[in-house]
């Protein structure tokens, strides 16, 4: 039963490496996309380990804006092919 | 049944249960504070404490893990904690009470409800100027 | 006069109503982020359609835009030779076979006046419902009366200053009674925590200074 009580796991994600600076990380919507994707990687090592500050989910969030849930780290919408129809 | 329907049982049964609870009563909520009666303390406990029981047992059952927003402690939150506490006890009202006391009738809460979305607002644009820190996740909720 | 609740009803109720609101509409059940989101709709405009438009994607296809988008913003560059690139790693392992959810659908501007209008219907509901509805000009009850009828606008002006500190304060803090009292405190979160603690003892502080002046 005790596994009922215990704390909620913060990290969503089984891949720990790199180490991430970014304090939203653990909650960000663009994680599980971007990790079933298999592009993670590539995000992380430019922004959620390192430079965060530019991240531009970041900044939105820490200018206290709402933060598109498809707002790519770069500053980028995502869209999907069929998103116009 | 369609997002409409179920936001608007939702709001509905919360503002009745305030309600009938006390909470949009100025003298009710002052006694509170005054704990010249612990009656709504104490419902305010039990209900945390029943929520206590119930999220691992909701996780526990529930297909996919839900996805809950974290609240992590942030440079708002104590001060911002602090202002919304004395705002409380002036007006009695915290953000859902304005309403629900419009609902009874309490015309006054109007005063009340116009502070709330100045007072958001305000914050809103002090934060962006002046602020600028983390809340500690993009999600919000 | 509505009978108030015992204490016991009133706890099963908050308890009750927050657990209704992850079951129908799948998210912690928190006020004041809504006021926050009409107000950021003020001041920032309507959301880009392209987040709900993503709620109709398959899985297919948003895996393709995301691989899309990491090309075009890399340019299909090997990672290993970015800057902080560790010599080798494994593969990213994926995560337990739970399929990738899509982004939360975005919530609309109409749902939350739905919202909050539903909290007056409730309130208004309330009242009919025990016969104690009536138009009434100044918040019911007697010490409110004592405090601040004296002056004319005396009591407007404390419930707007109150309203102002309240619209503020939840705001800073991310969250009400609802969000971090109910929901963030029985989910152990820190925030909710230290959050309750403070909006709650202010208000004792405060209600006692209030007490002590009449």
């Amino acid at each position: 039963m005790r596994h009922l009580f215990k704390r909620e796991d913060p990290a969503r994600t089984s891949d720990r490496s790199p180490p991430l600076a970014c304090p939203h990380a653990r909650s960000c919507e663009m994680f599980d996309l971007l990790q079933a994707a298999g592009t993670l990687k590539t995000w992380q090592i430019r922004y959620c380990a390192g430079n965060y500050q530019t991240c531009a989910r970041y900044e939105m969030s820490a200018q206290g804006k709402p933060v598109p849930p498809n707002l790519l780290p770069s500053g980028q919408l995502l869209r999907f092919a069929g998103g116009d129809r | 049944m369609s997002t409409w329907l179920r936001t608007g049982l939702m709001g509905t049964g919360l503002g009745f249960a305030l309600s009938r609870i006390g909470f949009s009563s100025w003298d009710e909520v002052h006694r509170m504070f005054t704990f010249a009666s612990l009656r709504m303390l104490l419902a305010f406990v039990v209900g945390v404490g029943v929520l206590t029981l119930a999220w691992p047992l909701v996780r526990h059952f529930s297909r996919a893990t839900p996805r809950w927003s974290p609240r992590p402690i942030h440079r708002g939150t104590l001060a911002g904690g602090l202002i919304f506490g004395v705002g409380w006890a002036l007006s009695g009202a915290c953000p859902s009470i304005a309403l629900v006391q419009l609902g009874e009738g309490q015309a006054a809460a109007l005063f009340t409800l116009s502070g709330i979305f100045v007072g958001n607002w305000l914050y809103s644009w002090a934060h962006e100027r002046y602020f600028r820190w983390s809340a500690g996740s993009c999600i919000d909720d | 006069m509505i009978d108030h609740w015992p204490w016991w009803l009133g706890g099963l109720a908050l308890a009750g109503v927050a657990l209704t609101h992850w079951f129908l509409l799948g998210r912690q059940m928190a006020v004041s982020g809504r006021f926050t989101a009409i107000v950021n709709r003020w001041r920032f405009g309507a959301p880009d359609p392209s987040a709900q438009a993503l709620q109709n994607a398959s899985q297919a296809e948003l895996l393709a835009a995301i691989q899309a988008a990491t090309r075009a913003e890399f340019g299909g560059a090997d990672e290993s030779l970015a800057p902080n690139a560790p010599a080798s790693e494994p593969a990213a392992p994926r995560l337990p076979q739970e399929s990738p959810r899509s982004p939360q659908r975005p919530r609309t501007l109409t749902e939350h006046w739905v919202f909050l209008g539903s909290l007056v219907l409730g309130g208004c509901v309330s009242a009919l419902s025990a016969g104690s509805l009536e138009l009434s000009l100044v918040p019911t009850g007697e010490l409110f009366q004592k405090l601040f009828a004296g002056t004319p606008w005396g009591g407007a002006l404390i419930l707007l200053a109150g309203g102002v500190l309240v619209g503020a304060g939840t705001r800073m803090a991310s969250g009400c009674t609802s969000g971090h009292g109910l929901c963030g405190v029985s989910r152990l979160q820190p925030g909710s925590l230290l959050a309750t603690v403070a909006f709650f003892g202010a208000a004792v502080v405060t209600a006692f200074l209030l007490r002590g002046l009449s």
